[in-house]
């Protein structure tokens, strides 16, 4: 299993289920990652930071991984650098439509090791795009239109270069 | 596509047109000449001779004489007009029209003289001279062409008809020759070619002719031999390539900037990813029913779409941003996990496809996770160990004794039918549920441990029914107790049996407990003569297993054996044989020699050992079993046996009396080694010093050989007669 080239990544696990965050920190940390869980849904504004990636729990007791998110957005606004928001949901009703929620994409919850091969693959992604974008500097907005019609719906193809949610039409 | 048969006709037909048009005009235009020069003599001498008849007439003015000479001429058909002038010094321009054929004017005026030619006629003017030489007069005669043109007209018929035919017959055979010279080869050539083109290497061309064309077909025969010979080679190579691909461990596909699979793909990839890949999208492949919305397989989409356009400068950095191992889904089976590598193929300098080779790693997996659980099963056994010798033996021995009367004790109170209990026995099945798991935590026998936690769970149901009534019925988790009763039962056995594994001793450890020596020795100074029951008693309990004696040689066998270049373990048979407390004082060091000596006399190099059939690693087994008058011990090695001519011609070299005995017998000399000296071997002291050592003890120490199989000692008491079942079954138990 190859590391992620660009080294390790901060991520914050957020979930109510003590035992699944520590298979989950374990698997994560296992890839090279740096790991940061918790299953307090406030109070996690100070991760932001130094995080590349928020990974949140859809159901949680009293309140849901959406109100988690639009707050830590709120809260990440203003920094340089904002972190992706992923969801983690078994629910497949939700993870549909993780982008009308305002996240970055979704995972399948159940499998630590698929959830690390998921992760890589985000930051993969990421840096695909980074490369891309350094190949193709001068891509003309008609250009921009038609690459973004031919990529896959979803994830961060929907994010704006800011790293802002696109509005959904 | 006019072919080159008609075109060569056609321009065979144009020239030869053209020649025989210019040939035709050439002779039409001699006939014709050639007809009116003849008129036109005739007529210029028919015109003298009429001219000369008229000098007298004129010359006197006779015109009867003058129409008789023209009357002469009436009778030539072919002459159309005759004119006669006379010329006179009274009147020297005065026409005389005396007679004439026609009454058309006179073609030629008075002063001419001559030959007119016209196309239907020939004029033609003579002077008729005097007798005094003066000309007196001119005569004219037209003469009629009208038959020297007919016959032109035939014969330019003629001529055109025999041009015609002379073309057509000269087109024919020049089309013929070009056809059986030219054309039929060259087509023969080309059929060659298309044949070729089609695959059919064998095809040649059947042409012996020493032209041209010839030299073509043996050139296009050379050229089919070359490329049959290249074609076979390339055959070669590509099936040489295939069974390459084929044999490699990785699937291998290439697939091109449309991210669609092209070309061949190796039969390790048909194999995982099914027939008929191509065209299908790797995506589709890999990610076989991934869901739009499946992060990694849209990694490999973006990925694909930017892999035709990076700098090969920038693959070796952008290749890592491939997935690495995918898992790939078959429907109703367990997922393989896939180890993948991406490689570009370039043309020019660009990334024209990419070869996927993708490693199916089921095995690697499911090794890793064998090898983590042994390493877990290890770090248990070592931490239960540490356990042990801290605490002795002793104390688990304790635990496992305890633990199976709480079980059983639990499965008494359960019992076998679903029943009723009382507050005070579930809170006992409580006391004993919950000791033994704290028990098994200390021992790390976490099997053990969890299961008393889910029977604490159980319980701890009941016991909260029970807390109102003061009982409660077994009815609903009885089978549950049950079940888990006999499985935490199972895992204590297991328990024991990793401890007696790992126990030197074996399933003694099992039996023993801690007591002074000094008690014991004691004991034995007392009683250790006696030969009833008490004596025996005491004899055992200074007994030690035979493990103990072998205990630090297993670990030390291989280590010994590299220092000569070999390979070589122990296998220790009868660990609980009991030998006696004198015996064993001896007994390892005896057993050390032995296998030193096996090492390096017995066991061959793993090379000597591959080329006889023999397992490169040499065994050495020491088996222990009790016999009449004393345990036996054998010490056997699958080496090349006793080198017994060496052995005689060193007793001979140190002046040893060999006499009747037994060759093997001399190997115990004092002084006799047959080994190069080393750290192991080669003084001539370990087989004698053995010997000597059991001796002490009233053993005796036997040898046996074969060559090239093995060699075997025997330690026994002296009165006790060799027991050679212990190896009866040999290959049996070398099997097991």
């Amino acid at each position: 299993m190859r590391k992620d080239p660009a080294g390790p990544r901060h991520i914050l696990v957020i979930d109510d289920s003590e035992v699944l965050l520590s298979r989950i920190k374990k698997a994560l940390v296992d890839d090279g990652h740096v790991v940061t869980t918790t299953t307090q849904t406030v109070g996690n504004a100070r991760h932001l930071a130094t995080c590349d990636l928020v990974i949140i729990d859809y159901h949680m007791p009293g309140i849901n991984g959406l109100a988690v998110q639009q707050a830590m957005r709120a809260a990440a606004a203003h920094l340089d650098h904002e972190p992706l928001f992923y969801l983690y949901t078994s629910d497949r009703a939700v993870s549909s439509t993780y982008a009308e929620l305002g996240f970055d994409g979704a995972f399948p919850k159940g499998d630590e090791a698929v959830l690390a091969q998921q992760v890589r693959a985000v930051f993969r992604l990421s840096q695909i795009r980074a490369m891309a974008q350094k190949e193709r500097p001068a891509m003309t907005p008609s250009e921009h239109v038609l690459a973004s019609r031919d990529r896959p719906s979803g994830s961060l193809s929907e994010r704006a270069p800011t790293g802002k949610p696109r509005d959904k039409k | 596509m006019t072919s080159l048969g008609t075109k060569l006709a056609l321009a065979t037909v144009g020239v030869l047109s053209v020649i025989s048009v210019l040939l035709y005009l050439q002779l039409t235009s001699r006939e014709q000449q050639h007809l009116i020069s003849s008129k036109t003599t005739a007529a210029a001498m028919v015109t003298n001779l009429f001219a000369a008849s008229l000098a007298a007439p004129l010359d006197f003015g006779d015109a009867d004489a003058m129409e008789a000479e023209l009357g002469n001429l009436r009778s030539n058909p072919e002459i159309i007009q005759a004119w006669i002038w006379s010329l006179g010094p009274a009147d020297p321009t005065r026409l005389h029209r005396n007679r004439s054929l026609t009454e058309e004017p006179p073609p030629l005026g008075l002063d001419v003289i001559g030959t007119r030619l016209l196309p239907d006629r020939v004029e033609v003017a003579r002077p008729v001279i005097g007798r005094s030489g003066q000309p007196v007069g001119k005569v004219a005669v037209v003469f009629s062409l009208a038959a020297e043109n007919a016959a032109f007209v035939a014969n330019r018929a003629r001529i055109f008809w025999w041009t015609l035919v002379m073309d057509v017959a000269t087109a024919f055979g020049l089309i013929l020759i070009a056809r059986l010279q030219i054309i039929r080869p060259l087509a023969k050539v080309a059929e060659g070619a298309r044949r070729l083109e089609k695959g059919e290497l064998g095809a040649r061309v059947d042409i012996d002719s020493a032209d041209e064309v010839g030299q073509l077909a043996r050139a296009f025969n050379t050229m089919g031999e070359a490329i049959a010979d290249r074609e076979q080679r390339l055959d070669a190579a590509r099936q040489s390539m295939r069974e390459l691909f084929d044999h490699m461990r990785q699937a291998i596909i290439a697939f091109g900037p449309s991210g669609t699979i092209e070309g061949e793909v190796s039969k390790q990839a048909a194999r995982l990813f099914g027939e008929n890949l191509s065209g299908m999208r790797v995506r589709d492949v890999l990610y076989r029913g991934a869901p739009d919305s499946d992060i990694d397989a849209q990694a490999f989409d973006e990925w694909t779409h930017v892999a035709f356009s990076v700098r090969l400068s920038e693959w070796a950095e952008f290749g890592t941003l491939a997935p690495s191992e995918v898992r790939l889904g078959r429907p109703g089976e367990e997922p393989i996990p896939l180890e993948l590598e991406f490689r570009p193929v370039t043309k020019h300098g660009k990334v024209v496809r990419v070869m996927m080779l993708a490693t199916d790693v089921s095995e690697q997996r499911a090794l890793e996770r064998t090898v983590q659980s042994q390493e877990e099963a290890h770090a248990l056994q070592m931490a239960a160990m540490r356990r042990l010798v801290a605490g002795g033996p002793q104390v688990f021995v304790m635990f496992v004794e305890s633990a199976r009367q709480r079980i059983a004790r639990c499965m008494e109170i359960v019992g076998p039918i679903p029943n009723m209990l009382r507050s005070g026995e579930i809170d006992e099945l409580f006391r004993h549920v919950h000791t033994l798991k704290g028990e098994a935590a200390a021992f790390d026998l976490r099997d053990l441990q969890s299961l008393s936690a889910q029977l604490e769970e159980e319980l701890d149901e009941l016991r909260s029914e029970a807390r109102g009534e003061g009982f409660a019925t077994t009815g609903s988790v009885h089978g549950r107790l049950s079940v888990h009763f006999d499985r935490a039962t199972a895992a204590l056995e297991r328990g024991c049996e990793v401890f007696v594994a790992a126990s030197p001793t074996g399933r003694v450890a099992l039996d023993q407990v801690t007591v002074q020596r000094s008690d014991l020795l004691e004991l034995l100074t007392h009683l250790g003569h006696r030969t009833d029951v008490l004596g025996q008693i005491a004899a055992r309990l200074t007994s030690r297993p035979f493990g103990e004696s072998t205990a630090n040689l297993v670990d030390v066998v291989p280590t010994w054996a590299d220092k000569e270049g070999k390979r070589a373990r122990l296998q220790v048979e009868g660990k609980e044989t009991r030998v006696p407390a004198d015996v064993a004082r001896i007994l390892g060091g005896a057993l050390t020699h032995l296998i030193r000596n096996s090492i390096v006399h017995g066991i061959e190099i793993p090379n000597a050992r591959a080329s006889k059939g023999k397992s490169p690693i040499g065994l050495i087994r020491v088996v222990a079993a009790e016999g009449q008058g004393g345990p036996q011990f054998t010490i056997e090695d699958d080496g090349q046996g006793l080198d017994l001519a060496s052995i005689a011609e060193q007793a001979i070299a140190i002046g040893a009396t060999v006499g009747t005995r037994p060759i093997e017998q001399l190997a115990f000399l004092p002084g006799l080694s047959t080994a190069r000296m080393s750290d192991l071997a080669g003084r001539g002291v370990g087989l004698h010093a053995v010997k000597s050592e059991m001796e002490t003890v009233g053993y005796k120490v036997d040898v046996f050989s074969k060559a090239g199989e093995y060699a075997r000692f025997v330690l026994r008491p002296k009165d006790s007669p060799y027991d050679g079942n212990a190896f009866a079954n040999k290959e049996a138990r070398q099997h097991a």
